[in-house]
């Protein structure tokens, strides 16, 4: 049962910050590599806010995802949208080359200390006598079912969330039945960007604020977004879910260390399987 | 658009290429105000990555050795050091591009500095390139019978520091542990001697948990060890992943007792786990002997020159006894060169000879002729065949969020029965 509650955790964070990864792969249709930077900008942006402008940590977390969806979609408009007629290997370059800019520039102005935000160690929850987890770890649940609930409303309530949709299904056809593809790609990656800096915040909030965030998260998220079927939102949270609940389980029978490659094998399975990942492919 | 497109694509290209070499090679401290007459002496090491925050504190310490040499009127009739640092990101790739940069565009005689798992990559170069490497923190087994040619370190050997881990838990009553270890090399090579040492003297380990750096969590991991329920945890992992396991094991009521390993016995790792949490952590690291003239000189003149003590555990006495013992054997070898300091290096270093303490005192007794034996800061540096050196070592706990000396092992600790 431990195991299994480990497993949600480690999915939650894992939805968090894949469903972004996925949204820009459904309308953009490149691998946005930058995205594990984008994480990256999150916690260290929540860490400016808290421990240098001293905000309480709530308003911290607000104020950087915020800004690090702000900046998500500058960086789009700067680096992506000039060279997006170019074809995706441009923009897979670019983004690439976006990432390891990000992390120089961060790493210039942070150094090579490793950080933490600092908080209090959190008290155990208990349900009929028995641990079952933090009252962070519950936090981090929490907010991943909020994120998840929020964005399907969004996608299914809203006017944008609905043309994201018919976007993510057909871009030529949703512009020429009205709608304006521009405005719903800046919606797209102030999303994006802003689930990237939270995913960033939750995982230093367990850890620790190391410049290797990023990379180390980029392609555990990019095996999430195959698993669930590159680019479907629903998909992804799934994936995230099998994903998390795989890797921490295994542990049970298998050597730690492999633990991480166990989403690999994961990815392998369903490259072989089911190429098309969990779901079709489509947004819902 | 197409312009556009172009000039955003080069942009970046650029950027990518100049941010790769910027981790790879760094920049030079000095290089510009060298003269030609100079001898330049790398610093090859991990300025930014996972070692950032020892170097840091190195680089002072190159410095004031550099300051000493230079002050004491330099080596082989006033020849200058010049020291040039180069980072390597904390990554193998990192050093091997860094090492030949300061081999083939620096022309460095030494390159001070690399860990482990680069002092490895470099093992085989090292002599081809007639330019030593010398490590003040590598203290993986792997380097244990290898070195000696191009090859030495003043950080003494995990099979040492393993073997006097072993031995004070065993008479301390500690018979049955679990390990968590980091899956790399240098967490692997921290414990391997400990173990094998820990089991040849009686004691159990339990269960021995391997991870992963950079999980989400590693809730799993500490189940594993609780399930085994062992009286004491070591930890051989990065200060990176101490957090989330220091701080769920706390949170989950886990009271066992931690030892840690002496990688990651700084000050930063009180800072990041928490003060709370830290409490009590114990550690077994290679320590200078406080009641070591050279050790509290080096201490006061750090001090002095850049206005904060040295850090203990950040090897910095290890670095600056490299430069002073390499400037040594250049003045020996009369020549300044990398296979100078090779060939003349366990002469100036090891008995016989006169003890002299300092590179002034050395000088002098060099230039008059004689045998000397340098006495570092870090310790006898005595190196062995293998250019391996055996250090005192000490017993340090977390006391009010600080590290605390609690007990003092001298060299000949292991040998004793």
């Amino acid at each position: 049962m431990d195991y299994v509650v480990y497993g949600i955790i480690t999915g939650c964070i894992l939805i968090i910050a894949s469903i972004g990864f996925s949204m820009v792969w459904k309308t953009e249709n490149f691998l946005n590599i930058a995205h594990g930077q984008l994480l990256l900008i999150g916690a260290y942006m929540a860490y400016l806010f808290k421990s240098v402008l001293n905000f309480p940590f709530a308003l911290a977390m607000v104020c950087s995802v915020i800004a690090t969806a702000v900046l998500g979609l500058l960086l789009a408009k700067v680096f992506y949208f000039p060279v997006r007629k170019s074809g995706i290997l441009v923009l897979l370059f670019t983004s690439i080359g976006l990432s390891w800019i990000i992390y120089g520039v961060i790493q210039a102005i942070v150094g090579p200390e490793i950080r933490t935000f600092g908080l209090e160690t959190s008290k155990m929850i208990d349900v009929f006598g028995r641990q079952i987890m933090s009252a962070q770890e519950l936090f981090i649940i929490v907010v991943s079912l909020i994120c998840v609930i929020a964005l399907h409303f969004v996608l299914t309530k809203t006017k944008n969330g609905k043309g994201f949709r018919a976007m993510a299904e057909n871009r030529d056809l949703a512009q020429i039945r009205g709608i304006n593809s521009r405005q719903l790609s800046n919606y797209v990656w102030l999303i994006s960007s802003g689930l990237a800096g939270l995913a960033g915040i939750l995982l230093a909030m367990t850890g620790t604020l190391n410049m290797e965030l990023g990379w180390q998260q980029i392609l555990i998220i990019m095996s999430v977004v195959i698993v669930g079927g590159m680019g479907n939102i629903y998909g992804t949270m799934l994936a995230a879910l099998i994903i998390g609940l795989s890797m921490d389980i295994s542990t049970v029978v298998i050597p730690t260390s492999y633990r991480t490659a166990i989403a690999f094998v994961i990815v392998i399975l369903v490259l072989l399987i089911r190429p098309q990942g969990l779901s079709r492919g489509g947004t819902a | 658009m197409k312009k556009i497109s172009l000039i955003a694509v080069s942009i970046v290209t650029a950027a990518t290429l100049l941010t790769g070499c910027a981790s790879s090679t760094g920049g030079s401290a000095d290089g510009a105000k060298a003269s030609s007459g100079d001898i330049n002496v790398g610093f090859l090491a991990g300025l930014t990555g996972w070692l950032g925050p020892f170097t840091k504190e190195n680089i002072n310490s190159l410095l004031l050795a550099k300051e000493e040499i230079n002050e004491a009127g330099g080596i082989l009739d006033g020849k200058k050091i010049n020291t040039i640092d180069v980072d390597t990101a904390s990554t193998v790739e990192g050093a091997i591009k860094g090492y030949q940069k300061l081999v083939n565009a620096d022309k460095a005689v030494v390159a001070i500095g690399p860990e482990t798992e680069s002092m490895l990559a470099l093992l085989k170069e090292a002599p081809k390139s007639e330019v030593p490497i010398m490590s003040a923190f590598a203290g993986s087994t792997e380097l244990d019978e290898v070195g000696g040619n191009y090859a030495f370190r003043t950080a003494a050997s995990d099979s040492t520091i393993g073997e006097v881990r072993a031995k004070v838990l065993i008479e301390s009553g500690v018979k049955e542990i679990a390990i968590m270890v980091g899956n790399y090399e240098g967490a692997q090579s921290d414990v391997h001697r400990f173990k094998e040492t820990y089991e040849k003297l009686g004691g159990k380990i339990l269960e021995e948990v391997t991870f992963n750096p950079g999980q989400n969590t590693y809730n799993g991991e500490l189940k594993k060890i609780a399930k085994a329920n062992p009286k004491l945890v070591y930890y051989s992992g990065g200060i990176d992943t101490a957090p989330s396991i220091f701080k769920a094991a706390k949170q989950r009521g886990y009271a066992w007792e931690w030892y840690i390993t002496p990688d990651v016995a700084v000050q930063e790792f009180i800072d990041v786990i928490g003060k709370d949490v830290a409490e009590g952590i114990k550690t077994i690291i290679a320590m200078e002997d406080e009641n070591n003239q050279a050790f509290k000189r080096f201490n006061e003149n750090y001090e002095a020159r850049f206005k904060a003590k040295p850090s203990g555990g950040y090897y910095n006495a290890n670095t600056y006894d490299l430069l002073i013992a390499s400037a040594l054997a250049m003045q020996a070898a009369g020549e300044a060169s990398g296979s100078g300091i090779n060939e003349k290096i366990r002469e100036v270093t090891n008995p016989p000879g006169k003890q002299v303490t300092t590179f002034e005192e050395g000088l002098k007794e060099l230039k008059a002729g004689n045998d000397i034996d340098y006495q570092g800061a870090s310790g006898p540096i005595d190196f062995d065949e293998h250019g391996n050196v055996i250090s005192t070592n000490a017993l340090m706990e977390v006391v009010d969020g600080q590290w605390k000396q609690v007990e003092f092992f001298t060299a000949d600790y292991i040998k004793e029965d």
